[in-house]
């Protein structure tokens, strides 16, 4: 029950932190989860990889994190504890904020928050690339190589995110295949 | 601030154009404080534009929709994932979801920075915030709270410096 209530009250409070986009709350639920021993880092990279390809919402791979820290249950209370505040903000919102007729002043607030917003994602970026030297100790390849293997996936799905349509799942499926013929096979 | 570009896209094309049912001026306004609110992004948008449809109900039936089959997929790979250290062909595996992931988020930063930030103002007030979230590690309560506050007061104040501005909403 402690379980829940942990991952309740934190993923609340991330609910309504979330400033322009759910993936802004990366550093603060990588370094809150991994620093409470609800997961180690390479399964907070391994959940958050696959909240990138599962349906609906990425940021969902909280729920990733609440079934390993407390099963079923902790899952569920992570994922709705997450969007759950928001929501009520925001269903309250649509109507006094329809009605609320000053759309200067409503824009003027909307482009305050992006450049926060930027940096939070940024932020978010740089934390899970540094967080892959928790994860070059776990394949069979030399270190220099897997880093160097990660980087040249990294970019290479970035960039046919950014140019192609390709869908992310296949990306992402793409890569690991890759990784795991080129990963797999040291000193076999 | 336009975020979650494609399926924002897509909720366009079902409520606006193909089902009907809002028009394209609720649809801004939904996506407006669908932007403006915390959480994610497109969970927002769906639960504002059921609230115009269908009330607080509505509401809870997308919400409760758009979040069920994430859930479920991310329950059955913890699941897989199991307790224990992958290792060998898993690692090496995994480890490829993440270079790939990775890359999703790059892409995501660049384009959300290209759409969104203009401005040497904004740019520096991202960068900073960058270094305290990401490099000094400061809390996101106080990075939020007090940078936001900083962000937004700089916009109003550049726009009481150009009344002018005023107009184009």
């Amino acid at each position: 029950m402690d379980e829940l209530v942990a991952l309740g009250t934190f993923f609340a409070a991330m609910s309504l932190l979330a400033v322009g986009s759910g993936n802004t709350t990366v550093p603060a639920i990588l370094n809150h989860s991994t620093s409470s021993d609800w997961v180690s880092h390479d399964q907070f990279l391994y959940v958050y990889s696959i909240g990138q390809v599962a349906p609906g919402p990425s940021t969902m791979y909280v729920a990733g994190i609440g079934y390993i820290y407390a099963g079923v249950a902790g899952a569920l209370v992570a994922a709705f504890s997450f969007v759950v505040p928001s929501s009520i903000l925001v269903a309250v919102l649509t109507h006094g904020w329809t009605r609320w007729r000053h759309e200067d002043v409503k824009a003027t607030i909307a482009a305050g928050l992006t450049p926060v917003a930027a940096g939070l994602l940024a932020a978010s970026a740089y934390k899970l690339i540094i967080t892959t030297s928790h994860i070059t100790d776990t394949v069979p390849a030399p270190n220099i190589f897997t880093v160097l293997l990660l980087a040249v996936l990294a970019l290479t799905v970035g960039a046919l995110t950014q140019w192609t349509k390709l869908h992310p799942a296949i990306l992402v499926v793409g890569s690991g295949a890759i990784a795991t013929l080129g990963l797999s096979f040291w000193g076999a | 601030m336009s975020f979650g570009g494609g399926l924002n896209a897509y909720v366009r094309q079902v409520f606006v154009r193909r089902k009907g049912w809002v028009t394209d001026g609720e649809f801004v306004e939904s996506l407006q404080v669908s932007q403006i609110s915390p959480g994610p992004n497109v969970v927002n948008l769906t639960v504002s534009l059921a609230n115009r449809l269908r009330g607080y109900p509505g509401s809870i039936a997308a919400l409760v929709g758009i979040v069920l089959p994430a859930i479920a997929v991310n329950i059955a790979f913890a699941v897989w994932l199991g307790g224990s250290q992958p290792s060998g062909w898993v690692a090496a595996l995994l480890t490829g979801f993440v270079a790939a992931a990775i890359g999703l988020t790059l892409q995501n930063v660049v384009d959300f920075v290209r759409r969104n930030v203009t401005g040497v103002i904004d740019l520096a007030m991202g960068i900073v915030v960058f270094i305290a979230v990401g490099v000094l590690n400061v809390n996101i309560l106080v990075a939020v709270i007090g940078f936001g506050l900083v962000s937004v007061g700089v916009h109003f104040w550049r726009r009481a410096r150009k009344p002018e501005r005023d107009n184009d909403g």
